[in-house]
């Protein structure tokens, strides 16, 4: 059990400054147990600020932050122990990658937890398969890997801790489309076979349109949209308004609606638009 | 119109490297154009791009820059002023406090005459979108702000060549359209010939040219169209191609009638409507 709750929450960066800014305000959002969420919002939109309240790296201006249930600042204790359940990968997290072996620093945060050396030897060897990464890695340097084993080795350090939810902001971005697939099924599967909580902060609306079960959209220091996809895509002139950008086949739908082709309901992903655009050509051939 | 870049057989090994990271590249880059390059991680795209001011010098092969050989020491600074490179992480990019010294940073150390620094800097600024934004902190401003900053910092040396690193990989929607238009202002408007390394599709559409590389060798080029029409090619690359192309392709296989070279949303949406119109 891994839920989330945020109440009123509200951080002000350099309060009290002439750079005083709020970053977020009264962000009020539950996150249940096994959902895979995607967070949307254009830089400075507050989507960073937020995340980082999640495992007690940011402390809230006002409001609070529930994880199961618990105030997350409540004790020193608290704020420790809900690292070990909240991990965050940041962004290109293979610039904090620092030990001498790949199995080195994958097993930097188990090691933290105090486990014991074969439980910590059984959490490294079952993130770095959820990575898929091979055991013969394992005494290699992570400096000589190439940029997309490095982020699959920063990823499995904090799937090594097994956190109930599993925050990662731009997992993909710098990554070639192959790289992309393959880290974005990595993330999939860990959830299936976990049944964790995962957010996934992306700039890529096509990333999250076929991932996500539900997606929470940011602007301005708040929560402008939360939805499904289906949902979210279906206003693309309000996500446009505010800096984003809607999936690439939902744009080309929208185009053929413009042209006078009704392709029917929300379209996200490729295969919908090919499936919606082939059974218009099959109505009419009928006709 | 004349050749800017030119590279001989092209061959780099890193020191230490048994394998070679570029395997006998050959390129004309003519002056003016904006050409763009695909390829994967560890194709050897950016390896090539530090080949264009010199940051690396072949182990085999030429490679010229306005006639200028990069491998002759003499000619570093001449090379560097002409090309001028942008990377992809605006954070490691920015030097100074202040937008407008960061801009005035290069020309100052080209030994420019003050007066004339200031007007390249209020010039660039201007291009780029961020005038307004000349006496504020850099590490305050968006991605998509700092990476234009760091576009105008080149801009100032007026360098006739502008190569970017993948430049939009960290940046949100908004940023990546901003610094896009910019560049591609930059060569339409300004004549600079730009060379875009990227692994979005879409950026690459409106260039001229498409260049893609893959293992240390360049395996396809042409316009992006005749490029992406190769869909086998760019999927046995490790590449996708536009949702556009990926549509019609998929469309043609099911019978449709589509050309592939409708790569932006609208051409491709005009051509649906017009196959599906006419039964």
């Amino acid at each position: 059990m891994s839920e989330i709750r945020a109440e009123g929450l509200r951080h002000v960066y350099s309060a009290g400054t002439p750079f005083e800014k709020v970053a977020i305000d009264d962000i009020n959002v539950v996150i249940p147990h096994g959902q895979l969420v995607g967070i949307i919002g254009h830089t400075g939109s507050g989507k960073s600020t937020f995340i980082q309240h999640l495992n007690g790296l940011l402390k809230p201006t006002a409001g609070k932050v529930y994880c199961d249930g618990q105030d997350i600042n409540a004790t020193k204790q608290i704020t420790h122990d809900v690292r070990f359940k909240v991990g965050l990968v940041f962004q290109y997290p293979e610039y904090q990658l620092f030990e001498e072996t790949v199995y080195k620093d994958i097993a930097f945060g188990p090691k933290n937890m105090k486990l014991s050396g074969d439980e910590i030897d059984r959490h490294v060897r079952e993130a770095a398969h959820f990575v898929g990464l091979s055991d013969e890695l394992f005494e290699r340097s992570p400096l000589e890997l190439s940029g997309g084993q490095k982020r699959r080795i920063a990823i499995a350090g904090v799937i090594a801790m097994r956190p109930g939810v599993l925050i990662l902001d731009e997992p993909t971005a710098g990554l070639d489309p192959e790289g992309c697939a393959q880290i974005l099924q990595n993330i999939c599967d860990y959830r299936t076979e976990t049944g964790s909580t995962v957010i996934l902060v992306s700039h890529s609306m096509d990333d999250v349109a076929r991932i996500a079960d539900r997606l929470i959209v940011f602007s301005g220091g708040g929560i402008f949209m939360d939805g499904t996809p289906q949902e979210v895509f279906s206003h693309p002139d309000e996500l446009t308004n505010i800096g984003l950008s809607v999936p690439e086949p939902t744009a080309i739908a929208m185009a053929l609606r413009r042209d006078g082709v009704d392709v029917g309901g929300a379209i996200y992903t490729t295969e919908q638009l090919i499936s919606a655009v082939e059974r218009l050509r099959k109505g009419a051939g009928a006709c | 119109m004349s050749a800017i870049i030119k590279i001989e057989d092209l061959h780099y090994t890193y020191p230490g490297d048994e394998a070679e990271t570029l395997k006998g590249i050959d390129l004309e880059i003519e002056e003016g154009s904006f050409v763009a390059v695909l390829g994967h991680n560890g194709s050897g795209k950016s390896t090539l791009a530090k080949h264009f001011n010199a940051i690396l010098t072949p182990t085999e092969g030429k490679v010229l820059v306005d006639g200028m050989d990069t491998a002759d020491e003499n000619n570093l600074l001449a090379v560097r002023r002409t090309v001028g490179m942008v990377f992809q992480n605006p954070d490691n990019q920015i030097v100074a406090n202040v937008v407008e010294d960061d801009v005035a940073f290069a020309p100052e150390n080209l030994g420019v005459e003050p007066a004339e620094i200031r007007r390249r800097v209020d010039a660039a600024l201007k291009q780029v979108g961020m005038y307004e934004y000349r006496s504020h902190a850099p590490h305050l401003l968006s991605g998509g702000q700092k990476q234009r900053v760091a576009i105008a910092g080149v801009i100032a040396m007026e360098p006739r060549v502008i190569a970017l690193d993948e430049p939009t990989a960290m940046l949100d929607p908004q940023g990546r359209t901003e610094v896009i238009t910019t560049v591609t202002g930059l060569c339409r408007d300004k004549g600079i010939t730009i060379v875009l390394i990227t692994h979005h599709m879409s950026e690459c559409i409106g260039a001229d040219r498409l260049v893609v590389m893959s293992n240390g060798g360049i395996v396809s080029d042409g316009t992006p169209a005749e490029v992406f029409a190769n869909v086998e090619l760019m999927e046995r690359e490790g590449l996708t191609v536009p949702a556009t192309t990926r549509l019609e392709y998929e469309l043609n296989r099911a019978g449709f009638d589509l050309p592939l070279s409708a790569l932006t949303v609208d051409d491709c949406a005009a051509a649906i409507a017009a196959q599906l119109g006419k039964q």
